[in-house]
This record gives structure tokens, sequence and C-alpha cells, in this order.
């Protein structure tokens, strides 16, 4: 039975990793130990018939670089995915920036930028309305008073004219008493004459109520159209600049793929 | 030993030269496969075993710390993947070698053998039976026994691919000799019947 220092021994001195020294002593045991040099001797046959394997040469290459290139292109297969991600993600925080939104309704897609800008203009809309809205009652009030004013002209007149009239019957009637009564063309002319002033103040009124209803309805028009100028010139402002601002990360992007793609290229040459 | 032009090779591909690590791996790619051919026993696995540890090689070759570790470290990356093909192999129940005694066709090749021992071995024959005779060794034991007798590590060099002592590593090169010496004694193999000179 051969201990552990004997087992290193043994396979020390059959691979020659032992020195002079060491070598000459282990000789030495084995001259006096027929076991140990048999043991030696059995663990010498059979190294040497191990040896008799020849070292086998591969057949077909090793297929390295094509299966390194592989994983290269793995890499590059998920650059570019990041590179896709990366721009995606940037298109929905530029759309978050700006609002972006897209709806579908009645057959139609609608893509509008910025809501709170629209939600702003909205409210811009809802004052200009109000601002109309008084306008008009102001309007309203105005042609009120107007009407009020020309009744109570009307009113007055009117009472002078009764008044004359009266003055007028008066007279006539003290003529009367000189005459007795008033002749029927008499009676007609102060007739006429109240009708006919009426008849203009009525004119004048509806004139100028008329022309005020056309102002109002112009400024109205007016002030629409301007409203409206103002909101598309702001939204064409601001799908220029998300247009100009996407374009410019585009070329970023575009130079940033292209220096990536000529540092592969140079590396791939290199190797 | 390593040598400073192999020291710095490994440092190049550490500093990722293409060119160095081809060379690299033309120094070293017939030493693996050779080793995963003994080891396993079968020339595609072995071939598969050397590409990946190649490809471990270059992925991973920045963890090496020590550039003249880099032979025991190499050596470490195809033993574990000849370890993982073996249990691999064991899990499909077809793992030629280790029931090889109970495997009929194959043994009846030896059996023929050990019939006719006048018979001599054709070197094409000799290697065949060698892989299996190797094959049927304990695992621990046949990693030793192909980095002694085939790569030519010393044996301090065995002890760190395989993080064991030296006295281990002797030890299980000697149970192993003796286990092949048994299994040739059943052969009929012996110095007589392989005249062939290599």
């Amino acid at each position: 039975m051969n201990t552990e220092k004997d087992i290193a021994q043994l396979m020390d001195y059959l691979y020659g990793e032992m020195n002079t020294s060491e070598k000459a002593i282990f000789e030495k045991k084995l001259a006096e130990n027929p076991a140990l040099q048999a043991e030696l001797d059995n663990l010498k046959s059979t190294k040497q018939l191990l040896g008799k394997s020849k070292e086998e040469v591969p057949t077909q290459p090793l297929v390295i670089n094509p299966v390194l290139q592989v994983y290269k292109s793995k890499d590059q297969y998920w650059r570019r995915w990041a590179g896709v991600a990366a721009s995606l993600l940037l298109i929905l925080l530029t759309a978050a920036w700006w609002n972006l939104s897209i709806s579908v309704g009645d057959g139609s897609i609608t893509i509008s930028f910025n809501k709170s800008q629209q939600s702003k203009l909205l409210k811009e809309k809802v004052a200009v309305e109000e601002n109309l809205n008084a306008q008009r009652l102001e309007l309203n009030e105005y042609l009120k008073n107007r009407v009020a004013a020309l009744r109570d002209s009307l009113d007055k007149q009117f009472l002078m004219r009764k008044t004359q009239l009266s003055e007028v019957s008066s007279s006539q009637i003290a003529d009367h008493n000189n005459r007795d009564f008033i002749t029927k063309e008499e009676l007609s002319v102060v007739l006429n004459s109240i009708n006919q002033e009426q008849s203009e103040n009525i004119a004048i009124l509806i004139n100028a109520s008329a022309e005020n209803q056309k102002q109002y309805s112009q400024s109205l028009v007016t002030e629409l159209a301007t409203y409206m100028e103002a909101k598309r010139e702001s939204d064409l402002e601001l799908i220029n600049y998300a247009l100009n601002e996407m374009q410019m990360r585009s070329a970023t992007k575009q130079e940033q793929t292209e220096m990536v793609l000529a540092k592969l290229l140079e590396k791939w040459e290199n190797e | 030993m390593e040598t400073i032009e192999s020291i710095k090779l490994v440092q190049a591909v550490k500093e990722g030269n293409a060119k160095a690590f081809n060379h690299l791996v033309n120094n070293w790619y017939q030493k693996i496969y050779n080793y995963a051919l003994k080891f396993i026993g079968d020339h595609e696995r072995a071939m598969e075993i050397t590409q990946k540890t190649f490809i471990a090689v270059h992925q991973h070759i920045g963890q090496l710390k020590d550039a003249k570790l880099f032979k025991s470290w190499l050596y470490q990356i195809a033993i574990n993947y000849c370890r993982e093909e073996g249990r691999k192999q064991k899990r499909k129940w077809i793992f030629p070698f280790v029931s090889f005694k109970q495997q009929d066709s194959q043994f009846a090749e030896v059996q023929d053998f050990i019939k006719t021992p006048q018979a001599n071995l054709e070197q094409e024959e000799l290697n065949e039976l060698l892989l299996k005779a190797l094959a049927l060794l304990p695992e621990d034991q046949r990693a030793v026994v192909i980095m002694k007798e085939y790569e030519g590590l010393k044996f301090r060099e065995i002890a760190q691919v395989l993080n064991v002592s030296e006295n281990t590593a002797k030890s299980r090169m000697y149970y192993g000799l003796k286990h092949l010496k048994k299994t040739f004694d059943e052969w009929n193999i012996n110095k007589e019947n392989t005249y062939y000179e290599y």
C-alpha cells in the first residue's frame, strides 16, 4: 500500500518533476523496494500506452470569427433597437411636450399639437365672445335709450302740438264764437302736419337702427376673421417649430449612426 | 512557464486587439480541441466545446486579472464546458462510454479483440480504444490524466486549474493510471500488440 508521499514521489519521478537530489534519493528508495519498483514499471507501461495516442488535427477550421461577428451583430442589433427605442421615446416626449393629440371620430383623424395652447385660444375665444355679447348688450341698451329718447321727444312734440292745437282751437273757438265752427280744411291741415312729423321721426329711428346693426355686424365679422387668422398663424408656427425640432434631432441621430457605422467598419477592416 | 511573448499576446487581446485574438486562437485551439476530444470522445462535440471556449475567452478576457494565468484560466473554461457536456449526455441517457460494458455493439469490438490477442492494433483502432478507456475514468481523474499526459501541464498548473492541492492532482493521476492499466489488461492491450510507433 503506497502512502500519499509515495504516490506524489511516483508521479513526480514518472513525469520528471523531481530535481537531481530528489531523484537520486527516490531511485535509492526504488532499489530498496521491489514492490515500489514494480508499481513504477506498471505506471510506466500504462503511460507508454497512453502516449501512443496521436494528437488529432481538427479536420475543419475553427469557425470562430463569424460566430464572434454574430455576437457583434447581436450587439449591433441591440444598438439599432436601442436607437429605435430612443427615437420613439424622443417622439413620445416631444409629443407629450407639445401635447400631441390624435383623435379618430366621425370618419376622420384629427392630429393636433399643444392642447394647452388650444385651451388658451379657446379661452381667448370665449373672452372675445363675451366681449362681443357685452358690446351687443351695450348697443341694445343704447338703442333702447335712443328709442326712449325719441319717444319722449315725440311725446313732447305731441304735447306741444296739442297745446298749439288747443291754443289754435281756443282762438278758433273764439273765432267760432265769432264764426261758431272750425272748418274741415283747418282740422285736416293740423292732422297732416302731425302725421308727417311722426313719419319723419319713425324713418330717422329705423335708419339709425339699421346703421347701428350694420356697423355691429361688420365689427363682429372683422373680429372673427382676425381671431381665426391669429389662431391659424399660431398653429402654423407650432407645427413649423415641431417639424424643425424633429428634423434637427433626426439629423443628429443620423450623424451618430454614421459615426458608429464608420467605427465598426474601421474595426472590421482592422480585423 | 508562460513566455513573455505569450503574456504580451494575452495583454494585447485584453486590450481588444482582434489580430492578437486570432493569433491566440491559432496557438491554442488544437490543444483545446484535443483536450475536449479526449474528455468527451466525440469530434463534433469537441469542436463545439472548443468554439464555446474561445467565445467565452473573447467575451470574458477582460476579467482575467493576470495575463500569466491565461493558460490555467483557458483550461478551466474548457473543463467547465466538457463537464457541462458530460452532464447533458448523462441526462440524455446516451453517454456512450459510461455504459460501455452494456453497449453490445461497441463492446463486441473489444470482445473480438480480446479473443484474438495476436492481432495488432492499427493506429486508428488504438486511438479509438484509448479514447474509450479514458471515457471510463471518473471525470476528476480523466481531467488530470489528459492535462498531464497530453497537454503536458505541470502538477502545479493542474492544481491551479482544478483549484485543488498538488498532492490531490498527483493522487488523481496515480489512480487514473491504475484504472487505465486495469482497463488495458481487461482489453488485452499491451506493448506487444501495439507495435505501431507514434
